[in-house]
């Protein structure tokens, strides 16, 4: 039980964290490292970094969002919440 | 080519179908709202509404013209979703409690319900999407012209098509009749669409589907790869420094905000959003849909670039490979998703913008001016209804219009930016909403009116060339020549593009203002209490506002308007059966905030709230519960403040006490000192009378002259002993203040002059001098004037007493000095050694000499005297030798009797 709310803690913290280094990525200055006119076997180094950033960005949020277990907070605000219809 | 019949008649199928899925979808949804409508798959799908056909056509045209910046549009939506913890999921728990029904409504509601703030975004919500609306029908007719093109695709993709504004029209009159039927049919609680989101889940499945079809395509087209894909690529994309600068950050920066603002996106993500777990799937499968569309943009862009004409439109190479190609069924497949794309999107923005203008412009109008139906329940709610259809039939020809009057000159990216821009301009008051308490109702009204000025000069009305308001001369110089005031370049910016200037200058306005006129107010009670509904939202639980707001209504009115808005059957399950008998039955608290609430959500709360406060009769809000309510950490603040002032009086009361207790065992101990030092003084005396009187008993024949020397001696004890006793007594009557004191204004010189006199005798007897050296003229002081002589003898009287020096002298000197008036007697004997000073005002004291004759509460008594009159009685610094005591007492206060005549 214990491991499981760290584990979850530490989700949390990730999903915070994860939106600023996608920013830190895909900005200047770090883009301009792969800016340069080089290609890799014939495909220009940014569409590979940026499509490959792009996709590890994903994956990331899709491994994040696994581990995110609604917290306590939630719990209670869906408990109070009125009827939907 | 393809026929036009032919085209036409697949696109009525098709919407044929999207049909039969919106109603089944509805049946669906009536039947079991747990079901897998309300799935995260389908509302990921609903959210991908956000890729109209400017990304199915236009961003093939971005990459073919800029390379890799049409990626920012997608990467800005990709951070905000991947970072939903931080605000989108704080923004969907939001809407979800407080059943927000679009954008206005959230911003109005969190502002204090303000409706002029709802009536605001809606009009900037309204401007802002009409060049996006004419995106979609320029996309739309291009492409219908293109695909039935009599002389070939690639020959009409060639030549400047004139656009066809009749087919333009036919299509916005097909997509006005395709919401209304799907969107307004009902107002339903929540505002909540779903057989239209099963059937825009579908579209994004056909549009993504038909792009990755083209895609592969094309890419299996080309041989040698992956290099061969990157055969023709533009400088753009191989030398690709100059992409990522400033206009790369705006880009991602407006895209971000637009997934968030635009009102189709807000009403996706937020309104029709049923739980958590939805935007928990949509974090990351949102941006992978994004990607997919994305993937395959650069190799169709770089397969028109080299192998259709140069000069072919690249907005149009979705379309165009195929066709020149040959290939009919990949090119209708893509028209298909061209076509989804942009209805979809036509649908959903109308629909929320007509729930939008319904609720938050013409509800309130009609509310203001009576003009809604009051007859019946019925009519109330078609009248609503036909708020909302005129809505969508304006909201569409709107964008007709814009697309009318702009021409068609520029690229699809471009104006979809410009629509971006506008509504980026919610932006800071919804974020700051959410997380800054201070936001005021009037901060925000005036950021965005600010930033929407600033969009509409700067960007959306140069837009239209010259064909609206502004003329090209004043676009290119600034109206009246006004260098400084050029729409592009204001105050002489002119170092970016036109956007990202438009989007420095809005902005900054926007926030600035915002900022500024927020902690230049107070925002209303209202507004307060929303505040920490809207930032607290996962903190608290939500309190009734009926603890803080007090109303009074009728259950029969309220129930009125209730069966009005919302219908019967709805109406009878808020009302507990049986309310409605007493036609003047009082709603309590709770009850008004439900039916407000529930108001809300089919009508917007700023609505809901003018509608109930209509027959509301009394309105008072609790201050109490106002303050209770009140920041949190400030109450905890305020708290440990209060603690600490009460701690601290704590202790302030026990040093008290402690000064208080040891001043006690002071005076018990002076007490104890002076009782026994009484009974020593009166032992003494009455041991020498008891002794001599006992002789004269025992002996009575002794000589007349020893009988009358002892007789002597026993009468002079008896008169010590008695001074003795007066002098306690006098001391007594004098600590309990209830000694004889006359107290008026007095000239002390008389005193003194008396006192001189009477000492007089005294003196000459022991050969003393007495001496008067400068006096105070004209003084008055209050008090007894008998008490002050009497000081001044005991003071006189030990000078001459205590004086051992061979030529004795006194001498006594007054003056008013500092508003005092002062007396000092000195002598020139031996003087009182240092270790005496404090000691000789005690009681009993006396000074160390041999002729001893007083009580020794002479200077005590003195001293109690002078305190009386509030002065004091001290002994000089030692100077010269001798004794000097300083007498002070202020001088009488009342300046009318201050110089007696």
């Amino acid at each position: 039980m214990k491991n499981a709310e760290r584990e979850n803690r530490g989700a949390r913290d990730a999903a915070a964290i994860l939106p600023f280094v996608s920013v830190v990525l895909i900005f200047p200055p770090l883009v301009y490292i792969f800016a340069a006119p080089v290609a890799v076997a014939g495909v220009p180094l940014i569409v590979l970094y940026l499509f490959g950033v792009w996709a590890a960005i994903i994956l990331a949020a899709y491994l994040v969002s696994r581990r995110l277990k609604p917290g306590v907070e939630d719990a209670a605000i869906r408990a109070s919440s009125p009827g939907r219809r | 080519m393809l026929p036009a019949d032919v085209v036409i008649l697949v696109c009525l199928v098709y919407v044929l179908i999207l049909f039969a899925v919106a109603f089944a979808g509805d049946r669906r949804a009536r039947k079991d709202q747990g079901g897998w409508l309300s799935s995260p798959l389908v509302y990921t799908l609903s959210i991908s509404i956000y890729c109209t056909s400017w990304t199915f056509f236009g961003a093939v045209g971005s990459a073919a013209r800029n390379g890799l910046e049409f990626v920012t549009i997608y990467l800005g939506p990709t951070i905000v979703f991947v970072g939903w913890w931080i605000f989108l999921r704080k923004l969907v728990t939001i809407g979800r409690i407080h059943h927000t029904t679009s954008i206005a409504d959230l911003i109005s509601a969190r502002f204090g319900k303000n409706p002029a703030l709802g009536a605001l975004v809606t009009v900037v919500a309204l401007v802002a999407t009409a060049p996006y609306i004419a995106l979609q029908l320029k996309a739309l007719t291009a492409s219908y012209q293109v695909i039935t093109f009599h002389a070939g695709a690639v020959t009409a993709a060639n030549i400047p098509l004139a656009p066809d504004y009749s087919t333009a029209f036919w299509v916005a009159a097909g997509l006005c009749v395709f919401s209304i039927i799907f969107g307004v049919r009902n107002i339903d609680v929540n505002e909540r669409h779903q057989g239209v989101v099963a059937a825009i889940a579908l579209e994004a499945v056909v549009k993504l589907v038909a792009l990755l079809v083209v895609g592969i395509w094309v890419v299996s087209s080309v041989g040698d790869l992956p290099a061969g894909a990157f055969a023709h690529a533009p400088v753009s994309l191989l030398d690709p420094e100059g992409t990522f600068g400033t206009r790369w950050v705006t880009l991602c920066f407006l895209a971000g905000a637009a997934v968030i603002c635009l009102p189709r996106q807000f009403q996706v993500t937020v309104v029709e959003n049923s739980s958590e777990s939805q935007l928990r799937t949509a974090s990351w499968l949102f941006p992978a849909y994004l990607f997919l569309i994305c993937l395959f943009v650069v190799p169709i862009a770089l397969a028109g670039l080299g192998r259709l004409p140069s000069g072919s439109n690249p907005d149009l190479f979705v379309l165009t490979l195929p066709l020149s190609a040959g290939q009919d069924t990949i090119a209708m497949l893509a028209f298909l998703g061209g076509f989804s794309s942009a209805t979809s999107m036509v649908i959903v923005s109308s629909i929320a913008l007509s729930t939008m203008i319904s609720n938050h412009i013409v509800m309130p109008l009609a509310l203001r001016f009576s003009l809604v139906p009051e007859a019946s329940a019925q009519m109330m709610r078609s009248f609503i209804l036909g708020a909302r259809r005129a809505s969508i039939v304006f909201i569409i020809l709107l964008g007709f219009l814009y697309f009318r009057l702009s021409g068609t000159s520029e690229a699809l990216a471009a104006i979809g930016l410009i629509s971006f821009c506008g509504v980026a301009q919610f932006l800071p008051s919804l974020v700051g909403g959410l997380y800054w308490r201070r936001a005021t109702e009037r901060g925000a009204i005036a950021g965005i009116a600010a930033g929407f000025a600033v969009w509409l000069y700067a960007l959306f009305l140069p837009s239209f060339g010259d064909s609206f308001v502004m003329s090209a001369t004043m676009i290119r110089e600034g109206p009246w020549g006004l260098e400084w005031l050029r729409p592009h370049g204001l105050f002489g910016l002119d170092r970016f593009d036109s956007l990202v200037h438009a989007v420095i200058w809005s902005m900054l306005a926007n926030i600035t203002l915002f900022v500024g006129v927020s902690l230049a107010t107070e925002p209303t009670p209202l507004a307060r209490y929303q505040s920490r509904l809207f930032v607290d939202v996962f903190r608290r639980q939500t309190e009734g506002e009926f603890s803080v707001i007090r109303r009074i209504a009728r259950v029969a009115e309220l129930r009125q308007i209730a069966d009005r808005v919302l219908g019967a059957s709805e109406a009878l399950a808020l009302f507990p059966g049986g309310t409605a008998r007493d036609p003047n039955a009082i709603a309590s608290d709770d009850l008004i905030s439900q039916v407000e609430h529930r108001l809300g959500a089919s009508v917007g709360a700023a609505t809901a709230r003018a509608l109930v406060s209509s027959v509301v009769t009394s309105e008072s809000i609790s201050v109490d519960e106002l303050k209770r309510l009140a920041d949190e950490t400030e109450q905890i603040r305020a708290y440990s403040a209060e603690l600490e002032r009460n701690s601290r009086q704590l202790e302030a009361a026990a040093a008290e006490l402690t000064r208080a207790n040891a001043r006690l065992r002071e005076i018990d101990m002076q007490k104890d000192d002076f009782l026994s030092q009484v009974s020593h003084e009166v032992r003494t005396p009455m041991t020498s009378i008891r002794s001599f009187s006992d002789i004269l008993l025992s002996n009575p024949d002794l000589p007349a002259g020893d009988m009358d020397r002892y007789l002597r001696i026993i009468q002079n004890e008896s008169l010590r002993l008695t001074r003795l006793l007066d002098g306690i007594l006098d001391l007594n009557r004098m600590e309990n203040g209830v000694m004889g004191w006359d107290g008026r204004p007095f000239d002390p010189e008389a005193a003194l002059d008396r006192a001189m006199e009477s000492c007089e005798a005294l003196a000459k007897a022991a050969h003393v001098a007495m001496k008067r050296r400068a006096r105070a003229s004209k003084v008055v002081v209050d008090g007894d004037e008998d008490r002050l002589a009497q000081v001044f003898i005991n003071l006189i009287s030990n000078a001459i007493r205590y004086n051992t020096s061979a030529s004795p002298l006194v001498t006594v000197t007054t003056a008013v000095r500092k508003g005092a008036y002062e007396a000092r007697i000195s002598d020139n004997g031996p003087g009182i050694p240092e270790g005496e000073r404090d000691r000789i005002f005690a009681k009993f004291a006396r000074g160390p000499m041999p002729r001893q004759v007083g009580a020794g509460l002479g200077l005590a008594i003195s001293r109690q005297i002078v305190d009386r009159f509030g002065g004091t009685l001290e002994l000089a610094s030692p100077g010269g030798g001798g004794a000097e005591f300083v007498l002070t007492i202020p001088l009488h206060t009342n300046p009318a009797a201050k110089r007696p005549s």
